[in-house]
């Protein structure tokens, strides 16, 4: 990696940090910046601002950097194996089967380690199947879409009967639910999908010439010397697998898969091998960011991380979008 | 012993079968033109030869290698394919986008070192992209992206070359500076180089051997003045043709006969 490379690593590196020791002081209430820095500096302490840190705040920050990073770099490798800038971690399909184990277990009145191994199960019978069906058609870019689309379609309806068949008070829980939240954070939980995940994600970064190649097209990728087909297995269960840890502990948080990687793309072009750690840097950012506005906008009341990425998202995207100098898809 | 050899091959997708008993020989220092009509299999018959597809029966051997056993990287090393253009989502800069073809020598663990670049600078003057190594491959005019992709197949000095109608998108003058630089490799650096080709006498003019393909199956094989008659023509892309011997190194030349002119 040349400085070319490193400097906007470096850059976002740095703001990520700034951004979640940010989000340290301003959470749902301000903590003194001192006794933060104690809180921080003594993991053995005790005292409410000590226990706010390390068991409320600290999971919080690290699983919305941790699902950040995962849901931009998914983002990246399915634009990328897809070939198609709209694609993103939930085009396959993931968040459909999450969403209907979720909805499920809300309604039978299961909670939470139960209701989060439902969810996560869901998302697996919806990568099953869309990986069966692809496997039939070889994986091609349209299969592999459509039957994303379809079980997406299916599913939501699946959820939509649930819910009319449900009370006004079920159904309340299951759409707050699926508007995405960092806050439910069970702290053994917590780290284990930040453990799984992240691994995954570092594995994934030494695998970015792969995504350069497929991202000119199977055939050209297989003659430049890459297994195709194998490679884009690999790469749609891997980051299947890790968008579904992603819904299973957050729920279906939007926009940030989709407009990360955009954004990353401009800063520093689209060549993998500098592209997805940035991007993956940069969506730690974006959703740490988002989090915590979201305590703070209508404090007390605590809005759910995925309307704040949708709005943010949406509107940074589209001002981006009508950039004079934007290159990209015309 | 030729260097490509394909032997009694019958290939197609899912259920159909498009190419039937197909078998031909590419030397080192040949160039070799492919044409025939729309459909007639032209496409299926390259996607054999360079391995993405596998053959029904039959077999295609690299320099004796039966090709389904050998390792992808280690094909995409002898064998650099050019498929039809199509357009590139991403965009890349031009210089990484070429840089790409060295994968198969390099694998996924690697940054480009001086060999590397050596090797980018000798492609970029080749192929005169000198104007357009900072652009984006989604931002460049059709012609020049298929001299980029050139390029990146020419960066791993590959000993076979093969094209799926390399010059279709491309001017005149673009069409025979690339003839140009594939007949340049072909001689000077023997390369065995198979193209696809729509345009018979572009074909004509370079080719050292041609095989017209129809239905499937290849129905003429041999020099230009062998193979590109008007009775053969005529019963393969069953349309009216006349063809002379063209002032150009006295090579044929074919000329098409629109319908007002047919009444005699």
């Amino acid at each position: 990696m040349g400085n070319k490379r490193l400097i906007p690593a470096l850059s976002l590196g740095l703001m990520l940090a700034a951004v979640m020791f940010i989000a340290l002081l301003v959470g749902g209430s301000h903590i003194p910046f001192r006794d933060v820095i104690n809180a921080l500096l003594n993991p053995r302490g005790a005292g409410v601002f000590h226990t706010l840190v390390w068991d409320v705040r600290l999971p919080r920050i690290v699983l919305g950097t941790v699902v950040g990073a995962a849901l931009a770099g998914c983002g990246v490798v399915f634009q990328a194996i897809l070939r198609n800038p709209l694609a993103e971690p939930y085009t396959l399909g993931v968040s459909g089967g999450g969403a209907l184990g979720a909805s499920l277990s809300i309604v039978l009145g299961i909670g939470g380690l139960g209701m989060v191994g439902m969810c996560f199960g869901g998302c697996l019978i919806s990568i099953f199947t869309v990986y069966t069906i692809a496997s039939k058609k070889n994986f091609s870019n349209t299969v592999l879409i459509l039957a994303g689309v379809i079980f997406s379609f299916l599913f939501s309806s699946l959820v939509m009967l649930i819910f009319s068949l449900s009370s006004t008070r079920d159904v309340y829980a299951a759409v707050i639910w699926l508007m995405g939240s960092l806050s439910s954070a069970d702290a053994r939980l917590v780290w284990l999908v930040s453990i799984l995940a992240s691994s995954a994600l570092i594995f994934l970064l030494f695998f970015s010439r792969d995504l350069d190649l497929l991202s000119l097209g199977d055939e050209r990728a297989t003659y430049l010397g890459l297994d195709a087909r194998r490679s884009k297995v690999f790469f749609f269960v891997l980051a299947s697998f890790v968008t579904a840890l992603c819904v299973a502990v957050a729920g279906v948080i939007s926009f940030v898969g989709l407009i990360i990687p955009h954004f990353t793309r401009k800063l520093v072009g689209p060549s993998h091998g500098g592209m997805l750690p940035c991007a993956m840097l940069a969506g730690s950012s974006f959703l740490v960011t988002c989090d915590t506005v979201s305590q703070r906008l209508l404090r007390p009341v605590e809005l759910p991380v995925g309307v704040i990425t949708g709005i943010a998202g949406g509107v940074f995207f589209l001002l981006f979008l009508l950039r004079k100098d934007w290159w990209g898809y015309d | 012993m030729p260097v490509l050899e394909v032997d009694d091959v019958s290939a197609g997708y899912g259920e159909s079968i498009v190419i039937k008993g197909m078998s031909l020989e590419l030397e080192r220092g040949e160039l070799m033109g492919i044409v025939g009509p729309n459909g007639s299999g032209k496409t299926t018959l390259f996607r054999t030869m360079t391995g993405l597809i596998r053959p029904r029966s039959g077999r295609v051997y690299l320099k004796g290698r039966d090709i389904r056993f050998i390792p992808r990287r280690t094909l995409a090393m002898g064998i650099s394919a050019v498929p039809q253009l199509q357009q590139v989502v991403f965009p890349y800069l031009v210089v990484d986008f070429i840089l790409m073809g060295r994968y198969a020598q390099r694998g996924r663990f690697w940054a480009p070192d001086k060999d590397d670049h050596v090797l980018l600078e000798h492609v970029i003057d080749l192929l005169d992209l000198a104007r357009i190594r900072y652009h984006r491959v989604s931002s460049i005019s059709g012609g020049e992206l298929q001299r980029v992709i050139l390029a990146q197949a020419l960066i791993k000095e590959p000993e076979i070359m093969l094209l799926d109608e390399p010059t279709s998108h491309l001017d005149i003058k673009h069409q025979v500076s690339i003839m140009d630089i594939l007949k340049n490799l072909v001689d000077v650096r023997k390369m065995a180089c198979g193209i696809i080709l729509h345009d018979l006498n572009l074909a004509a003019l370079y080719c050292d051997k041609i095989a017209l393909v129809k239905d499937g199956a290849i129905s003429r094989m041999g020099r230009p003045d062998q193979v590109l008659r008007e009775e053969y023509i005529k019963d393969v892309y069953t349309t009216d043709v006349l063809v002379r011997k063209g002032p150009i190194g006295s090579k044929p030349y074919v000329f098409l006969v629109p319908g007002i002119y047919k009444q005699d």
